[in-house]
């Protein structure tokens, strides 16, 4: 079976799981019936006609017709990975881990934290201008979100700010 | 010259061990304290902590700072209290779902009695049950008499499921033998919403949620769950007259901080805020809000504190509330 | 007349120069706000809140709506160039707003919203004025049923938003409403598909998803293109202001959104949400002419329509709040709270006791739409101009202010893994050809729904025929049941594929 569209065939895989592991949550919970619906009930009949869809628009892209095969085509690894790290990195240190006694270090760290990992998911990385963009980032963050406002976030490391 | 000697070494010795506590006493705050409130800006919660932050911060010229941690009935905000350093520099606001959540919430990051100390019991509310202009019922006794006659008879919304009014009218229904229809809403607003144009027949929230409805005639209060009628709904009988003798649920409002606290901390702290609500525009603010304000001292609160969890622990029991139904 | 007497007593107040200072303070704020994505209306009222006490009341009001609406204006800003809806309502405004902003038209764009958004609200501040009271009647027979078949009607209605596969819309939609069960239920108390983390009880932020799906899933997406495909972007900018065209095009659009903006917004809950969503399903129903794009392309009618709604949808929503003192939103529960610290108590009896303040305020809102299109307007360019700023720079700051945003809502990094979580599905999606729209639709609607067939089943002791015997929940069902063989009739399925293969 040839598949017609790569991009359905691999969205009806994933509603079809996605369909089945809300389903199984839902099972988890009380049911009740149609008249007196416990917690259960909504989710699990969503969950089962999702996985009935995605199992419909599985099928559909490997006898269906369409022109050219719908490929997904490549994927932005290193963007992605690159983004979603500066954002995670950005968190850690905003904020601190507490599970693992990381205090936080503050919005200013966290910003160059950021900028510089996100800036590594271009191919050309100019450090100078990445610091440059960090300084700019920081002084526009701390003029509109503390000073004007007053949001209340770490900005410096606890032995600056005391 | 020997007493002279041992009374100097006593006056120096008590001088030594009172000093650091009077010096702990006396020094609080250092630096700017957090007061963490647990709930959305603009609630009750968070205005009595903008209240209180604001007042106290011209009155012991340091910072205090309102900070809104919410979510979980304000079990996520009170966990931030509970893990604080215990120097008296963070203390926290908690509402009666603070008596409710051990018994609601599965698997709580802290120990409600343990990791946290009662500083004040702030104020307390009463909720007042109403029903719809159009409905038959003109006091409480008439809503019994309705409620009794076969189960879920009388539906009546609440502001969510575990809260005080839903925990109360359970009780209620427990003591009189009688099963009412609860319909659970998400908060003051979407219930009152719904109470006002008859969608639901009948609804307990506080005097403060339900007033102005009943000011405005498109609702009609039937009883008060005080154990006296409350100032603001005059002539409005309360419960325990209407059928349930010596009934009294309250919501209300306290202070805590974090377990190690040390207890001259903990009395500094009540004292600037009791302090603060005997300023007549404070009181006048908070009664505003529906408060009657108490001002219980710590060991008072702690008291209160740990019966209403006993006693609203029992009702979430027996009638397995909250465990999915 | 009894309007012009009260509209004129409303103007004396509006009009002195205290007052419209601190509405335009109000305006400025709120167009930051709205603009700088995640940042909501709630946080910063709560930080003004405590500066309003010193303030006379109805300047504390007028200055804290103008920030409401002027977010309302903001978010549509950032929808619009960088895919980003700060607010839901601002969510199907991406839709053709941003492919018309990456066709470098930017600015019509943004004219559109601004404008249409201005017709909008001063039609919805006349209605306030003048109809509050039978249109608080009509919202009076909004039951739970009601809203129930309502949201039935909106879901069907949001298949309609996506321009691909059906089947995709709809599992989508299914997803959504998946994602909006996660927290605790309502009706039984108990937490649903939290996993025992403390922060997934009260359900995931719409911001954490709209950031992370629309606007990470998008960055990702555009680093991923060659770099000459993506200065298309910012490189054509084909002039800053609608053409007579566009103008001939929006008109109609506009007065369709404001229509059903108006009448949805006045339910509280969701209501104004509805709106815009609403007002884009209608534009795509609407037949397109020959030479124009369609909805989904770029389209300007694609933003002019639901930004007219849900700017009259912000307008109307004020009446349940000043007629009975019920906030519908979030927003409006601190305005109350703002009214009780100034010793009024909100609620009929405001209209009757506190006129000046009644009708200063309403007025005051028509001025301050005026002066964010005058504010708005020559913002465009400035708007544009940052868009010319080399990618590399900008995406950066994107996700810089994405991340505090969220931060900033709850003070919780756990909301900054979650949007992190979020964009990589969001990305996934954009890979397999799913669009994101539906999917916030049904996160939107999902737990309302749920929410109100259980209260109108509880209510009517499982009665299912409650939905059919009540009459405007069968009205709303009947036309959802035409809506939807309407959709599926074979002639129309033939025309979408005809529409689509060209």
């Amino acid at each position: 079976m040839k598949i017609k569209s790569q991009k359905d065939f691999f969205s009806g895989l994933l509603f079809m799981g996605l369909g089945i592991a809300f389903g199984w949550g839902a099972l988890g919970y009380k049911l009740g019936d149609a008249g007196r619906m416990g917690p259960g009930y909504f989710p699990l009949i969503l969950g089962s006609l999702m996985a009935v869809l995605g199992a419909v628009i599985t099928l559909k892209a490997l006898v269906g017709k369409s022109e050219g095969g719908d490929r997904i085509g490549s994927w932005a690894w290193r963007p992605l990975v690159f983004v979603l790290s500066s954002n995670l990195v950005f968190g850690l240190l905003l904020g601190g881990l507490p599970s693992i006694s990381l205090p936080p270090t503050g919005l200013i760290a966290g910003i160059f934290g950021l900028t510089i990992i996100a800036s590594l998911a271009e191919r050309r990385f100019h450090s100078r201008d990445v610091l440059i963009l960090a300084a700019i980032l920081a002084v526009i963050s701390y003029a509109a979100f503390i000073a004007l406002l007053k949001l209340l976030m770490p900005v410096w490391p606890a032995f600056i700010a005391g | 010259m020997k007493k002279g000697c041992m009374a100097a070494t006593v006056v120096a010795m008590s001088i030594c061990l009172f000093a650091p506590l009077a010096l702990a006493q006396g020094n609080w705050p250092t630096k700017p304290v957090k007061i963490i409130v647990p709930f959305p800006p603009g609630g009750s919660v968070d205005q009595l902590g903008r209240i209180l932050s604001a007042k106290l911060s011209t009155q012991l010229g340091q910072q205090f700072i309102v900070e809104n941690r919410t979510g979980a009935s304000g079990s996520i905000g009170t966990a931030v209290v509970a893990s604080s350093p215990p120097d008296g520099h963070t203390f926290g606001l908690v509402f009666d779902t603070h008596a409710v959540n051990p018994s609601t919430i599965p698997k709580m990051p802290f120990d409600t009695l343990k990791d946290l100390a009662s500083v004040m019991l702030v104020s307390t509310a009463a909720m007042a049950i109403v029903a719809h202009e159009k409905q038959p019922y003109k006091d409480f006794r008439d809503l019994l008499e309705a409620a009794k006659k076969k189960p879920k008879a009388v539906a009546y919304g609440s502001v969510g499921t575990g809260s005080l009014g839903h925990l109360a009218m359970t009780q209620i229904g427990g003591i009189l033998g009688i099963e009412f229809n609860h319909i659970p809403y998400r908060g003051g607003g979407p219930l009152m919403n719904d109470a006002v144009n008859g969608q639901v027949p009948v609804a307990i929230a506080t005097v403060f949620v339900t007033n102005p409805h009943v000011q405005s005639g498109k609702v009609r209060a039937l009883g008060v769950t005080s154990a006296k009628p409350t100032p603001q709904m005059p002539g409005v009988k309360p419960v325990a007259d209407q059928g349930v003798p010596n009934y009294s649920a309250v919501a209300w409002w306290g202070v805590i901080a974090p377990g190690k606290t040390p207890p001259p901390i903990i009395n500094r702290i009540y004292e600037e805020i009791n302090k603060v609500l005997k300023d007549p525009e404070v009181a006048q603010k908070l009664s505003l809000q529906g408060m009657d304000l108490i001002g219980g001292k710590p060991a008072e609160f702690d008291t209160f504190l740990k019966s209403e969890i006993s006693r609203w622990a029992k009702v979430v029991r027996d009638n397995k509330i909250a465990l999915g139904d | 007349m009894d309007l012009l007497a009260n509209l004129s007593l409303g103007f004396g107040v509006a009009l002195t120069p205290i007052n419209l200072l601190y509405a335009f303070i109000g305006c400025f704020l709120g167009t930051l706000i709205g603009v700088l994505p995640g940042i909501g209306p709630v946080a910063t009222i709560a930080m003004l809140l405590p500066a309003t006490f010193s303030l006379p009341p109805v300047s504390a009001l007028i200055m804290l709506a103008g920030l409401y609406y002027g977010a309302q204006y903001g978010g549509s800003t950032t929808s619009i160039l960088v895919n980003l809806p700060g607010e839901p309502s601002a969510v199907v405004t991406c839709i053709d707003g941003y492919q018309m902003a990456r066709q470098g038209r930017a600015g019509p764009a943004l004219a559109a919203a601004a404008l249409g958004s201005f017709f909008a609200g001063s039609v919805g501040v006349l209605l306030l004025a003048a109809f509050a009271p039978p249109l608080m009647l009509l919202a009076a027979e909004f039951g739970p049923a009601e809203y129930f078949s309502l949201m039935i009607l909106g879901l069907i209605g949001a298949v309609v938003l996506a321009s691909g596969s059906l089947l995709k819309a709809i599992a989508m939609v299914l997803f959504g409403l998946l994602l909006g069960l996660v927290g605790t239920d309502v009706n039984s108390g108990i937490p649903r598909f939290s996993f025992d983390i403390p922060e997934l009880i009260d359900g995931i932020g719409f911001v954490v998803i709209a950031m992370g799906i629309f606007g990470y899933g998008e960055i990702v997406s555009n680093l991923g293109r060659s770099e000459k495909e993506r200065e298309v972007y910012t490189a054509k900018v084909h002039g800053l202001f609608p053409t007579r065209r566009d103008f001939k095009d929006m008109a109609p659009a506009v007065l369709r959104g404001t229509c059903l903006g108006s009448l949805l917004g006045v339910l509280p809950g969701g209501g104004a949400l509805l709106g815009s969503f609403a007002a884009y399903a209608f534009e795509k129903k609407v037949r397109t002419k020959p030479d124009e794009l369609p909805l989904g392309k770029g389209n300007i009618r694609g933003v002019a329509a639901p930004e007219s709604a849900n700017n009259a949808g912000a307008q109307t929503s004020f009446i349940p709040m000043l007629t009975l003192g019920i906030p519908p939103n979030a927003v409006m529960a601190l305005m109350i709270g703002a009214m009780i610290i100034h010793n009024i108590q909100p609620g009929p009896q405001v209209l009757t006791r506190n006129p000046a303040l009644f009708w200063g305020l309403i007025t005051s809102m028509w001025i301050g739409n005026l002066m964010l299109v005058i504010l708005n307007l020559p913002l465009i360019g400035i708007w544009i101009k940052m868009l010319k700023v080399p990618y590399r720079f900008l995406f950066p700051a994107i996700v810089l202010f994405c991340a505090i945003g969220v931060y900033s809502m709850n003070n919780n990094t756990f909301d900054i893994w979650m949007l992190a979580g979020f964009g990589f599905v969001g990305y996934v999606f954009i890979k397999l050809g799913c669009e994101p729209a539906p999917l916030v639709l049904g996160f939107i609607l999902g737990p309302m729904m749920e929410e109100n067939l259980r209260r109108a089943l509880l209510l009517s002791l499982g009665d299912w025929s409650t939905f059919v015997t009540r009459p405007l929940s069968a009205g709303l069902l009947a036309t959802a049941l035409l809506f939807l063989l309407v959709m599926l009739s074979p002639a129309v399925k033939k025309k979408r594929r005809e529409a689509f293969e060209e």
